[in-house]
């Protein structure tokens, strides 16, 4: 029922795992959590109404939505790990190369400030394949920040639109995201992101290194970047223990937590679209 | 050994009175399971009080006190059966028994026409006639009993001519315990002191003893609480005889003299309901865990026994205890207690039984059909007043949602009509009239071009 629940075409992916060939896909009834946060999975600027679901994808997510009031929640794992359940990787898949990198964006309205230079500078210094820069769609279309990175030698990329309040994002968003994280043996940002724990989930090693960068008015209610790098020590620098990275990742995911099929669409209201 | 047909009046008794047609108070004592109690008699035995005639079938040499003359007579012609009328008080002339046997207690042994005795008196008559060696069965309701807990104030009969006890009447497990006698092993009865339906051991816990404990109470109608649950938390809580309905105290001289009373849970398996592993994992959020239970449970031949009827064994192994009835019945059984008022599950925004019940049947993977039905059960009044907070929240929902709603429609009206006004712009302006006109000219350019070509 919310429009953030097109978002990524999360709801998409839902529908493929239940069997729904709606398009587009039924309504769900509820907030599907669209990013990884470390609130109560909502994004701050949504609209919430009483009485109706939160489908969040984690456990701790879950335990801290509850402790900030919300009632109405449901673990159902991010829509992600259903996608990678759903096209698992090729047993003669071709071997990953590189890394891919997502330096932090703003949202729209957000302004980021950092210097997309000296972060330039550290990948350089740290990657030792070749780099794929994957941006927010609204970075890809500023030409100054593309090129700056394209100049750099590094293939540049966005996944595609995520979706706004006028209308879902691209439906295949996160299968493009998907194929790429695959070809690359390791995947790296500047913050601990929903990005990164998908390259996790996708089989990449981690990294999470260089300046964070500042959005302009960041909600400090949360502890932010400060309290991220202190709680997930472990996934922070230039490299991480991959099986320890995986096991948060599985966590943060709610890969372990899925439901069935049948489950999912008596708690999204499918039953009768998908009938 | 009187076979005679005529009762003996020994004083006091009630001419125009009867315990066991039921029709002025509880009735008689009463119950299958009450069997092993008097099974567990020997010797010369002595009944005091109203008991279902029924439960004298297996006894010998026995002889039995009531008041009502009418009771006299109906018991009067059974074999092997003295049958005396009248007051404990004139007791003392029968001699001594072996075993003395009062399943209803004390409280219904005196009568209109006596100058009225205290329980304490009663038990002296009780010691009076029970030889050195012999057995005591002593019934006794328990004041606190949670059939009283969880019961509306009930109307007078006209069996409480002294409607309260006196004060010598013990008020606790302990008191009863040491007016009893030397050694003393406690049985708690449910679910109602005067026609129990299972008699459990002071001490006993386990699921088969919750299992037991549904079954006795499926019955109840116009209560306070749920009195299964109540009954099952107070067992889980070791206050399992501080809470029983009824307790059956059985007193001898030493240990060696007391019997072991036969239950049906002897050697029962040891384990958790499946039930009570379900609701364990669903109020710890154990999603993965509930899941794997209930598709464990409907996978297997169990699938149509209530889950609160299944003992899960330490090795894994499942013992049904009940009825195979039918899986979708199970699962809606199962439903409706989780939904039951106070327990917190977790599944938001669950519309009602048959929701659940497709959801748990979704969960386990399994196909059932699960028809649309109203609850089945009749709400206990504090379920209903915690369902009425949960309808006004409900209500409250709905309306937060209707309003979003229609902010939700007018925000995409708004959309609609900016769009309409775009097309309306894009087909009625200078520029696409323009347009329209230079492909109408392109199109006929082409017609002549085709003529003559």
């Amino acid at each position: 029922m919310h429009r953030a629940n097109d978002y990524y075409g999360h709801s998409t992916i839902l529908a493929r795992y239940c069997g729904s060939a709606s398009e587009p896909p039924p309504r769900i009834h509820g907030y599907l959590q669209h990013g990884w946060n470390i609130g109560d999975g909502m994004a701050g600027d949504h609209e919430y109404v009483s009485g109706v679901p939160l489908f969040l994808w984690s456990e701790r997510t879950r335990k801290r939505a509850w402790s900030l009031g919300r009632r109405e929640t449901y673990v159902v794992g991010a829509p992600w790990a259903y996608l990678v359940r759903l096209k698992p990787e090729r047993a003669g898949a071709p071997t990953r190369n590189g890394t891919i990198w997502y330096p932090f964006h703003g949202w729209e309205g957000q302004h980021v400030r950092g210097d997309h230079a000296r972060l330039i500078d550290q990948i350089k210094a740290t990657e030792t394949g070749p780099v794929t820069i994957c941006l927010y769609w609204q970075e890809y279309w500023t030409p100054g920040v593309r090129r700056r990175y394209e100049r750099a030698g590094f293939r540049v990329i966005c996944h595609g639109y995520r979706g706004d309040a006028r209308g879902p994002g691209d439906p295949d968003f996160l299968d493009r995201q998907l194929a790429e994280l695959r070809g690359h043996r390791r995947v790296a940002s500047n913050r601990l992101s929903s990005a990164v724990w998908y390259g996790i989930l996708a089989g990449c090693e981690p990294a999470v290194y260089g300046d964070p960068m500042v959005l302009e008015n960041e909600d400090p209610a949360h502890g932010g970047q400060a309290r991220i790098r202190r709680q997930w020590a472990e996934l922070h620098g230039e490299q991480a223990d991959t099986a320890v990275a995986r096991a948060i990742a599985v966590h943060e995911l709610g890969a372990d937590r899925l439901a069935t099929a049948g489950e999912l669409r008596h708690l999204l209201r499918w039953e009768v679209e998908t009938a | 050994m009187n076979t005679g047909a005529q009762p003996r009046m020994i004083g006091g008794e009630m001419q125009v009175w009867s315990d066991l047609d039921g029709r002025r108070g509880a009735g008689p004592v009463r119950g299958t399971v009450l069997a092993a109690v008097f099974a567990a008699a020997r010797g010369r035995i002595l009944v005091l009080g109203p008991h279902d005639p029924a439960l004298f079938d297996s006894l010998d040499d026995t002889t039995v006190l009531v008041r009502g003359v009418a009771d006299a007579r109906t018991l009067a012609g059974r074999t092997g059966l003295t049958v005396l009328c009248g007051s404990p008080a004139q007791l003392a002339a029968q001699g001594t028994f072996d075993t003395v046997i009062a399943l209803d207690g004390l409280g219904r042994l005196d009568t209109t026409e006596s100058d009225g005795l205290t329980w304490n008196e009663m038990l002296a008559v009780v010691h009076s006639v029970l030889a050195p060696d012999g057995l005591l069965v002593l019934g006794a309701e328990n004041p606190l009993g949670l059939h009283r807990v969880v019961a509306p104030p009930r109307r007078l009969s006209d069996a409480d001519w002294v409607p309260v006890p006196g004060d010598s009447q013990p008020a606790t497990l302990t008191q009863l315990r040491q007016a009893a006698g030397d050694v003393t092993r406690i049985y708690c009865t449910y679910p109602d002191p005067v026609a129990p339906e299972l008699i459990l051991r002071e001490d006993a816990q386990g699921g088969a003893v919750e299992a037991a404990l549904e079954r006795a109470f499926s019955g109840a109608r116009k209560v306070l609480v749920d009195p299964a649950r109540l009954a099952i938390s107070s067992v889980r809580h070791g206050a399992g005889s501080a809470l029983a309905p009824g307790w059956i105290i059985v007193a001898a001289r030493d240990e060696n003299l007391l019997p072991h009373v036969v239950s049906e849970l002897d050697g029962a398996v040891p384990g958790p309901t499946l039930e009570h592993l379900i609701e364990l994992a669903a109020a710890r959020r154990d999603l993965p865990g509930v899941r794997e239970l209930v598709t464990d449970w409907q996978s297997g031949p169990a699938a149509g026994v209530p889950a609160n009827q299944i003992i899960k064994a330490s090795d894994g192994t499942s013992v049904a205890l009940g009825d195979v009835v039918d899986p979708a019945f199970a699962l809606r059984d199962l439903a409706s207690r989780l939904l039951r008022a106070g327990f917190p599950h977790p599944w938001p925004g669950v519309k009602g039984t048959t929701d659940l019940t497709r959801i748990l049947a979704a969960m386990g993977e399994v196909h059932v059909e699960v028809q649309d039905e109203p609850g089945q059960r009749e709400l206990p009044f504090a379920e209903l007043v915690a369902e009425r907070d949960r309808l006004i929240g409900e209500l409250a929902d709905a309306r937060a949602q209707a309003a979003f709603f229609e902010a939700e429609l007018t925000g995409r009206e708004r959309d609609l009509r900016e769009v309409r006004e775009m097309v309306e712009q894009l087909s009625g302006t200078g520029p696409a009239r323009a347009g329209q006109a230079f492909v109408g000219g392109v199109r006929a350019t082409r017609r002549v071009l085709r003529r003559n070509g």
